[in-house]
Parts: C-alpha cells; structure tokens; sequence
C-alpha cells in the first residue's frame, strides 16, 4: 500500500485525533481525541468517512502536505487560509487533492485549530481502542508523536471518490471562532468549598487565556482572583474535560482532552460537552466568558448540536455512524435523496 | 454516600471521610461491583481515593436515571469483594537532582531531610486508585508528619519516575508532566506500558513499600 501523502512542513503542532478513547480512564488514561470535535465530525462527514474517522488536528500553524495519490479531504475549524499548489481552496468543503500537488496551511486567521479529513481516514494503529495521540505518555497516533517532516502517512481504501466531491456544510451552520469566547458552565462538584461572592467571581468578570494553554488544559486569569475555603489538602475526585479548578493561586484551570481523570484543586464548575469545542479554538491573549447554566440546558444543547451533524450526514444519504463524540451506537440513514434541506 | 453531577456526561459518588483505613474495602467493592455490573451506555468507571466517577452517554443515560439506577444496584451490592492486591517493592533514589523539592520540604515540615526519607520508606502504602496520568498510582495513608499541601501552581515540568507527596497521598509520575505534587526522589521502574497486557504497573488494592538505594 503506498501512502496517501508526504509531511512538508508539520506545522506547530499536527497530531492524528479521532472521537477519543474510552474505557481506560481508571488507569489513568484520559480520552484525548479532537477537542473541536463538532469540526472533527463535519470533516469526517464531507470525506465520506464515519463521524469519528482519525483525522490531522493541527494548531496554530498548519502543515504542508504533499500528495503521493488522488485524495479526496475537507478542511474545517480554524481558518489557516489553506492552498493547494498555491491556489486558494474553501474549507468546510471536499476538495480534491491530485498526485503531485501540495497542501499547504498558514498561520491561523481565527481560532486556533484546523482538523483535515482524508475519504477512507488515516491509518495508524489503535492503541487501547483509540487512533487519538496522546502527546504527554508519548502513544497513540504516530509513535505518539507531533507529525515530522518526512512522515508518510496512508489512508484507509475508500471504495470510490464519486459522490464525494461538491460536499459542503451550509454557511449557517459553520461556527465562527471569535474572542469573546461565551462557555456555559454547570455548578462544580465542589462549590460548596467558594463563599457566594467568590463563586460569583467566576461570572462576572472577563477572563484572560494565558500561554499555559495546551491538549491538557487552559489556565486563565482574571482581574480579581478567586478564593477558596476548601482545605488545601483536599481529596482527588474526579474530572472531566471542561473542568474548572482553583488552585490557591485563584486564577482557574479549564481541563480539556488531554487532563488526567482525576484531579485535586477544589472544582468550581464544569463547561458543558456542547461548548467544549470553544475551548479548542482559544490562543493566548483571547478573552473568555463564563455562564451559569444547568443539566437541562446543556442536554437540550448537544441534542441540538448532534442534530445538525445528523442533518448535513443525512444530506449526503451516507452510512453515517452516530457518535455523540463516542462510539456507543450505529443509526444507519435511509439511503432515499434528501430533496430538501432546510 | 453522595451523589454530585460531574458536567452534563458523569456522576460522583463521594463517600463520608470517616476511618481512612476503611476506605478501599467500602469504596473498592462498589468500584468493583458498578465495573461488572454497568455496561450499557457507560464510558469509563473511575475509582479516587474516597470517591468513585462514573462517565456515561447522555445520549443513552439521563443523570437523574443514572443516579437513581446506581443507588437501587448499590443496595444489592452487600457481599461483594473488595481488591485483593499484590505485594509490591519499589526502589527510589531519594534527594538531589532526584528530588529537587526534598530540602524545601524538609523546611516547611520543620523537619531533616533524612527524617523524611526515613519516615516514607517506613510505612506500607495502599493504592487507593490509578489516575491523574495513565499509571499514577494515588497511594496512602501518608505519616501524619509528612501530611502537606500541594504547591501554590503546579510545577510545569516533573520527571518520569518522580516520587512525589501531597495531602494524604504518596505518588509516582509515569511521564514527564506538569504536577503539583512534592518531588521527593525517583524510580526506575516503569510504571506505564501501553503494549503490555496490562498496561499498568500497580493496580488499586496493591499494597506497596518503598525502598531506599
């Protein structure tokens, strides 16, 4: 099998992520996977691939990729103004990608991360029932690794590229990455630990990204730091990604994708799945807002946001694999034309 | 036994602090029984020290069905087994560019450096769950004298191996990381491997003694 295309330039930081791993979080192992995953999917579906088909999630500066073989990809998410052989191309769009000629992703306009999709999706080995890179214990992906220059990299076989090409994802639908970024947050497992004029501090104030901003989590500052009466030996409990914790120093840490499981600074609140993907496309410098929110809200959220991905999978009658950003069930779609798409 | 919503996607159960030395036979058997017992639209079952995380689908499960589905399987749960663990020895190198928070520590605890080496060497130590890195094993009950917080900010930058102390708990980072924790030595060991059958060194239940070279 020859590869599908040769690494130019690896970009800032390009890792192969898919939906994430689960069931080994009791070891300690957290979920990785795309942290945009709403842009992850939609790349996924306009290649023709499942929804959580391992794609290149690349940060900050895109790569360079030179095709070894007709290649049919999407790119969605952050707007790194991408060329092929020199040419612009539109994102959130198939394209088509000939032997011989070379993608290249610049520095990012808005947001901070792009994802590529490849029909028939990357091949790279799954480690413990993920293709996710999980960069900090070095597995998963390439070797565990960033992409280098000189990498080759195959995709899987796609059966054929008809039906792939003029693929788009309706305007409306395409999210815009802007700072003020607005998360909606669920009252933390250990509120209780924050006076009431402390937690309010968590929503009535703006919030500054710092540089310690990475897959593992964000820290944030605020004008006014946030106190806590939790004793400073607090037990572990666990975590998700969207956790945010107050260390002593009172300035939180939102936990994202790569954060570990479990976690000891008191947790003021949690930033619902749906809004998780914000948290993707945050650089330094970006402002950040937070708004109290409950269960019923964020339910209702997401079923609207896999409503959408369910649509636009419709549209393209394909076999389309329901992930809810996981792999629990297959809903497989009426093959009949969708006439019409509102 | 409380249960608080993690986000929109898990559940916690936290379990009253009462004796410490109770915890893995209580909280370590309805780790146990949820692990066999929960299939259907659950993620991941996460053991802490004196609590348990249950990550779900909430496409497939309500968190209000959740907590209900979890209470009424706890309550058939007498009987069953804690963890039964192994004997393991771990051997550290303590101090020096090993520990490079050993001197510090030995300041704020008003306490010699050997004292405290001495001290967590003496005691047998019970894994009270795996997390915070894949393969980080959380272990205690720590001596009263060694008991301190964690670090104001989380230092960026821990060794692979390092053993370190925090609150209740002595640890050891599998990977370079960033961490809060009081790095007191290191071990060669290693204490995550993704290609083994089981990937991780220690597992809950295991007891564990550290030994000085």
């Amino acid at each position: 099998m020859t590869a599908a295309f040769r690494v130019i330039k690896p970009g800032f930081q390009t890792t192969v992520q898919d939906l994430g791993r689960f069931g080994y979080r009791h070891l300690g192992v957290p979920i990785s996977g795309g942290i945009d995953s709403f842009a992850l999917m939609m790349a996924n579906i306009l290649t023709g691939n499942e929804t959580g088909a391992p794609c290149l999630e690349t940060a900050l500066q895109g790569p360079e990729l030179y095709f070894l073989k007709d290649t049919v990809i999407a790119i969605t998410g952050a707007d790194m103004e991408p060329r092929l052989s020199g040419k612009p191309i539109p994102m959130w769009e198939s394209v088509l990608c000939k032997a011989g000629e070379t993608l290249k992703l610049g520095y990012r306009r808005s947001g901070c991360r792009s994802y590529i999709a490849f029909a028939g999706g990357i091949k790279v080995p799954e480690i413990l029932g993920s293709c996710s890179t999980f960069l900090t214990a070095g597995f998963g992906g390439v070797n565990g690794r960033c992409l280098q220059a000189g990498d080759l990299l195959e995709t899987c076989r796609y059966a054929g590229q008809r039906g792939l090409l003029l693929r788009v994802v309706p305007e409306k639908y395409r999210p815009e990455y802007h700072s003020p970024f607005c998360v909606r947050v669920i009252k933390g497992i250990n509120a209780d630990n924050f006076e009431e004029s402390e937690y309010k501090k968590l929503y009535n104030q703006t919030f500054t990204v710092t540089n310690r901003c990475n897959r593992m989590g964000c820290f944030v500052n605020g004008l006014t730091s946030i106190g806590t009466n939790a004793d400073p030996i607090l037990e572990s409990y666990p975590v998700i990604p969207g956790t945010i914790q107050v260390p002593s120093s009172g300035n939180p840490i939102v936990l994202l994708n790569d954060a570990q499981a479990t976690g000891g600074y008191p947790q003021i609140g949690c930033v619902i799945s749906s809004d998780i993907w914000k948290l993707g496309q945050m650089i330094p410098g970006d402002k950040l807002k937070f708004e109290e929110t409950n269960i019923k809200e964020a339910l209702e959220t997401e079923r609207v946001q896999n409503e959408t991905l369910r649509k636009i999978g419709q549209e393209y009658k394909q076999r389309y694999i329901y992930h809810t950003r996981k792999n629990t069930y297959e809903v497989i779609f009426d093959r009949t034309i969708m006439k019409e798409n509102n | 036994m409380k249960f608080h919503l993690l986000g929109d996607c898990a559940l916690v159960i936290s379990y009253e602090p009462c004796d410490r030395e109770e915890y893995p036979d209580i909280v370590g058997s309805h780790f146990n029984y949820l692990r066999k017992k929960l299939t259907y639209g659950v993620r991941d079952i996460v053991l802490c020290y004196s609590s348990i995380g249950i990550y779900f689908d909430n496409s497939l499960i309500y968190p209000h069905e959740a907590e209900a589905c979890i209470r009424s399987l706890l309550r058939q749960s007498s009987g069953c087994v804690g963890m039964a663990g192994e004997e393991v020895t771990i051997p550290v190198f303590y101090g020096g560019e090993f520990g490079p928070d050993l001197e510090k520590l030995a300041q704020n605890l008003n306490m010699t450096s050997e004292e405290i080496i001495h001290e967590h060497c003496s005691k047998k130590y019970t894994v009270f769950g795996i997390g915070f890195l894949p393969g980080f094993p959380y272990m205690g009950p720590l001596p009263e004298k060694l008991v301190i917080a964690r670090k104001t900010v989380p230092a960026s930058f821990v060794a692979a191996g390092s053993v370190a102390i925090a609150g209740q708990h002595t640890g050891i980072y599998p990977f370079d990381s960033p961490g809060g924790w009081h790095v007191i030595g290191r071990t060669p060991v290693k204490m995550f491997d993704v290609y083994k059958p089981t990937p991780s060194y220690l597992k809950p239940g295991d007891i564990v003694t550290f030994s000085r070279r």
